[in-house]
Formats: structure tokens, C-alpha cells, sequence
């Protein structure tokens, strides 16, 4: 039965595909492309693979010997060269003032709020639930643009720039790439806070605890906190790779000359670049890693084996 | 059923008819392009004005820089927007299915490699290796339309394609070890019966929830890509006198949003109306794929994550 009005709605899909499409057609309602007017010869463009194999290796045979090689760079009209590694750091460094904020930001308030919501009445944490699953849903690219409509409408209630890409009232601060970051990470953080506290909140050990009539607070951080933290590190590198994807979009809109703004100008800065955001990606899943062998006492022994 | 089911639905049901219809209800065609209007001000002069015009009963929702209905290029974007990331989420299941089997049956070999190239897509954002790839050839004007939507496409299959892999196998090693699995091969039946008979009916609710989830990622991303300037179908990026510029595909709904950027400051809905349509369907396939979840979790009583 079931398998038969499963067909009989992908036949009717079919169908008003088709009948749609034959409309489309006959109307000339089609949707229209536009395509490039002067179109080259096929002959025009001729890509060396032995001159892209070239590029390569000098690059693997530099980095072998230690060397990332320099830029030329055009700044104030004059042709300068800078060290490829200096650059980099500069560029890291700008990036990484805005991505630790906010990936710290996002997952202190994301696993925050999880926690809270097992505390408070139904309708507000359903309140709160919804609004998570509403950022949680909705592309970043769009939270960016309203967090930007969002200043704009303080600052004219304010009546002089309050708040600037860079700074809040004359004081130095990336406030608005912080929070437009670290937006999605808290409704992430949220969700997997929920799920863990909720998966040990039920545990046969809680019921035990509770029995012997250990005071609530204790038996919350001892018995369901501790074990849901050494779930929670393991999504905090998935959160870091989250946050580098959307610092792409962050840099991008505020202007921001970061890691990622450089991308694709050069092939040797840009798999420098990409090494840096790498590095940054490994770096925190080597220290979720380290957190977890210290709460767990499982995994050390493990380890130790 | 639950509530981000019901909602999922009616989004989906939406997005699906305005695919198959959104051409035919669309008021006018992209050539429909207006440079400038002669308006009568309120002390009765005549006045010549340049689009972007603001919502009126001739355009519901303006028009974006060069004159085009605003409404009209969300109807007709609905299509080859929504079709090309249910394409790349399509090729992707087919691919990281067998993948995933391969990994499971091999798991010293395909299964390692599977993991590891899943882990090092984590480290780098997708965005960015979408980005420098697509640098190659995006502003090339050998390729056609149809070439370049299916070079994106691939991309797209390619970055997320082990993590797909990586998901599925877990799944499918998850389900091995269930009892009844053993009790299973314990009765002597083959390989090929099992995984028919017993694996995939357990396995075809969460492929449904990846399959729709990836829709909704696939949808993210081109969104990122649009900001980005990499726009579905290629960019036509100078202006040709007495053409519309931008994407050359105009309608699409990411490429309209990069398109319109500029423009933010001063026309904020160009951008927004794009980002909101992008928006809403990422929410419907997201609630889709979590209400399926929940729903399937309630009746089988296993858990689907």
C-alpha cells in the first residue's frame, strides 16, 4: 500500500513536471539565459599542465628547505617585497582576532543557554528552542546582513556612529564580525548541549545519585556535566571549521584583510594561507583532544594501553 | 506528526510548486529591463529617475539596478537554484553510497581513506576550496552555461562527498552490530540478502535525512559562492553597453545576491529579498530533514542522528 502511493505521487509529480514544462515551452515563457556575445575560439586559450606541474614542485621543493618565498607587493604606488611567512603571520594574526573571540563566544553562549534551558519553565525554553532552530537554519550570509541593518538602525537612534565594523564608542573592538561569527556556533552549541545534557540527565547513575540524596547542584556537575563536556569537546574542532567558513563570508562583507581575503590572488600565498587556516582547525582539535583525556578517564587509560 | 515536519512540508510543497509554476506566475521576463522612467513629483514637475525602483502595483517587490521585477527573478531564480542544489545533494547520495559500502566491506583500505580525507575536509572551509578551484575557470568564456553549472556541481559533489561517506559508513557499521545482525548471519543468510532485507530499511530513513540535509547545505554554500562572486552558470563581470552585467544566469537566486551587494547600503532589500528566498529554503529542508528524524524516531524508537 504504502509503496503504491509512493509511486502514484512521484507519477503525479511527473506528470505536472511535464504538463509545466510543455506550458513553459509553448508559451515561450521559458526562462531566459543570457550568454556571452563574443565567444573566443577554442584555439585561444591553451593551458600548460607541464608549466602547472612546474609551479608545484617549486613551491614542495621550497617549503622542503624551509622557504615560503616573498611578495611583491604595490603599496602607496611603490613596488615593495615582503617575506611570504611575515605576511601570512600579519594576516593570521588580523583573522585570528576575530575567529578565537568568537568561536569562544559562541560556544560559552551556545552551551550556556543549553544548560539554562533545563532550568526554565516550558514555554520560554520552547521560546528558546525556536529561536536556536531559527539560527540554526538560516544561513550565515543572511545574520550578517541583518546584524549590519541592526547597527545601522542603533546607530541612527544614537545619532553619531556607535558602532563601527572596528570599534563601539571610540573604543577599539571587532564587535560586529565577533557576533556575526559566533551567531551560528551558539545555536550549534546549543543543540549538542541539549542532546548530551539530556542523553546523561536520564542515565541509571543520576537516578542512583539522586536516590542517595545528593544535594541537585552536585549531582548535575558531577554526574550529568562531566560526562556531556567530553561530548561536547568533540564537536568543538567541527565548530572551529564552521567558524573559518564563515569568517570566508565575514572578511568578505566588513572589509576585513584576514586570512581569508588573500585567497586565490596567488597560488603560493593562497596554499600558504590555507596551511595557516589548517593549522588553526588542527591546533584546536589537538587541544579539544588533550581537554578530553583529561576529563575522561576512559580515554587515558586507553591511551596508557 | 510533529511540528518541524508540518512546517518542513509546507515550505518544501512551496518551494516545489513555485519550481514547477514560478516561470508561468512570474509577471515579466528578464529581457523586461528598464533604464529610466519619467515620474510626475508631487508639485507636479516631470522627473526622469534611475532604477533600482522601490515597490509599487507595477513591480510587488521593485526591481533591482537595471529595471528587472524583483518578484519575476525570484519565480524564475526558484528553478535553477533549487534544481541545481537538489542535483549536487542527488550525485552525491549515488556516490557516497557506494563509497560507504566500499568502506565498510574494506575498512583497513577504502574505510581509512574515507575517514581521513572526511577529517581533512573538515579542516579547510569548503567555501574557500570552491572558491580558489572555481578561480580557474569562472571567468572563462570557453565554457558554456551547461558546462559551467555542471564543473560547479561536481565541485560541490567533490568537497562533500567523503564526509557523506563518512556519515553513511558509520551508519552501516552502527547497524552491523546490531543483534539482530548477528542473529542474521547466524541463520546463514548471504551478504547481499542482509544488507537488502536488514540493512537498508534502517538505513533509508537517515539517507532521507542526509539527502535533504545536504540540500540544505548545498544551498549555504551557494549562497557563500554568490557573495562571493562564483555564481551558478558563470559571470559575465563587465557591463555591456545598453546589457544588463552581472550573472549570466540572472534569475539565479546566490548569483543575484553577489550581484546586488554593492548596493546594500542604499537598496538593502536587492540583497535581501535574494538572501531571504535562500533563506526560507534552507529552513524548509532543514525542518524537513529534522521533523523526518524526530518522526522516525518516535515510531521506531531508535535514535537517527
Amino acid at each position: 500500500m504504502r509503496r503504491r502511493m509512493w509511486l502514484a505521487l512521484a507519477l503525479l509529480f511527473v506528470l505536472i513536471a511535464g504538463t509545466t514544462w510543455i506550458v513553459d515551452s509553448a508559451t515561450t515563457n521559458h526562462i531566459q539565459i543570457e550568454d556571452v556575445a563574443d565567444r573566443p575560439s577554442k584555439g585561444e586559450f591553451v593551458f600548460s599542465a607541464n608549466d602547472y606541474k612546474q609551479g608545484i614542485l617549486s613551491y614542495l621543493h621550497d617549503l622542503q628547505a624551509g622557504d615560503l618565498g616573498s611578495l611583491h607587493l604595490f603599496v602607496k604606488g611603490r613596488e615593495t617585497t615582503t617575506d611570504m611567512l611575515q605576511f601570512v603571520l600579519e594576516r593570521a594574526w588580523r583573522s585570528a582576532l576575530t575567529l578565537l573571540p568568537s568561536l569562544l563566544l559562541g560556544i560559552v553562549i551556545g552551551v550556556g543557554a543549553g544548560i539554562v534551558t533545563f532550568f526554565l519553565p516550558k514555554t520560554v525554553r520552547q521560546l528558546l528552542h525556536a529561536w536556536n532552530q531559527l539560527v540554526f537554519s538560516t544561513p550565515d550570509v543572511l545574520w550578517v546582513f541583518i546584524l549590519i541593518l541592526l547597527v545601522i538602525q542603533i546607530d541612527q537612534w544614537a545619532g553619531f556612529p556607535l558602532i563601527k565594523v572596528a570599534e563601539v564608542g571610540g573604543q577599539r573592538a571587532v564587535v560586529l564580525p565577533i557576533a556575526s561569527v559566533a551567531l551560528p556556533i551558539t545555536s550549534y552549541m546549543y543543540f549538542y548541549t541539549v542532546h548530551a545534557v539530556g542523553e546523561f540527565l536520564m542515565g541509571d547513575v543520576v537516578r542512583a545519585a539522586r536516590s542517595k540524596g545528593l544535594p541537585g547542584r552536585i549531582v548535575f556537575m558531577k554526574y550529568v556535566m562531566r560526562p556531556a563536556t567530553d561530548s561536547l569537546l568533540t564537536v568543538i574542532p567541527k565548530m572551529a571549521a564552521m567558524a573559518a567558513s564563515s569568517l570566508v563570508v565575514v572578511e568578505y562583507v566588513y572589509n576585513i584583510f584576514g586570512v581569508t581575503w588573500y585567497m586565490g590572488e596567488n597560488p603560493k600565498l593562497t596554499a600558504t594561507l590555507m596551511m595557516a587556516l589548517a593549522i588553526f582547525v588542527i591546533g584546536i582539535q589537538w587541544i579539544s583532544s588533550l581537554l578530553r583525556l583529561w576529563l575522561n578517564p576512559l580515554l587515558r587509560k586507553q591511551v596508557e594501553l | 506528526m510533529n511540528w518541524p515536519l508540518r512546517i518542513g512540508i509546507v515550505g518544501t510543497l512551496l518551494l516545489l510548486f513555485i519550481v514547477l509554476a514560478g516561470p508561468l506566475m512570474a509577471p515579466y521576463s528578464m529581457d523586461d529591463f528598464s533604464k529610466y522612467k519619467t515620474v510626475q513629483t508631487e508639485l507636479g514637475e516631470m522627473k526622469t529617475i534611475a532604477p533600482p525602483y522601490p515597490p509599487s502595483q507595477e513591480h510587488l517587490l521593485g526591481t533591482d539596478r537595471v529595471g528587472r521585477d524583483m518578484l519575476s527573478i525570484l519565480l524564475r531564480g526558484a528553478r535553477v537554484t533549487l534544481l541545481f542544489a537538489a542535483g549536487v545533494a542527488t550525485i552525491s547520495m549515488l556516490l557516497a553510497l557506494p563509497l560507504s559500502l566500499a568502506g565498510v566491506s574494506y575498512p583497513r583500505t577504502v574505510g581509512w581513506l574515507i575517514e581521513k580525507a572526511s577529517m581533512a575536509a573538515t579542516t579547510v572551509p569548503m567555501v574557500l576550496v570552491v572558491v580558489m578551484v572555481a578561480g580557474i575557470y569562472r571567468f572563462s568564456p570557453l565554457l558554456s552555461i551547461s558546462q559551467n553549472l555542471l564543473i560547479t556541481g561536481m565541485l560541490l559533489v567533490a568537497v562533500g562527498l567523503f564526509q557523506n561517506a563518512h556519515l553513511l559508513q558509520t551508519r552501516i557499521n552502527t547497524i552491523l552490530k546490531y543483534p539482530f545482525m548477528e542473529g542474521v548471519r547466524s541463520i546463514g543468510a548471504g551478504k547481499v540478502k542482509a544488507f537488502r532485507k536488514h540493512v537498508v530499511p534502517h538505513l533509508s530513513i537517515h539517507l532521507g535525512v542526509l539527502y535533504v540535509t545536504e540540500i540544505a547545505n548545498t544551498l549555504w554554500i551557494i549562497a557563500q559562492l554568490g557573495l562571493l562572486s562564483v555564481f551558478l552558470g558563470g559571470a559575465l563581470l563587465e557591463a555591456i553597453p545598453g546589457l544588463p552585467p552581472a550573472a549570466r544566469i540572472p534569475e539565479e537566486w546566490a548569483g543575484r545576491l553577489g550581484a546586488s551587494y554593492g548596493l546594500f547600503r542604499s537598496y538593502p532589500m536587492l540583497v535581501l529579498y535574494p538572501a531571504l528566498a535562500i533563506s526560507f529554503a534552507v529552513l524548509s529542508f532543514n525542518l524537513l530533514a529534522d521533523g523526518i528524524r524526530k518522526y522516525n524516531e518516535r515510531k521506531w524508537g531508535i535514535e537517527f542522528k
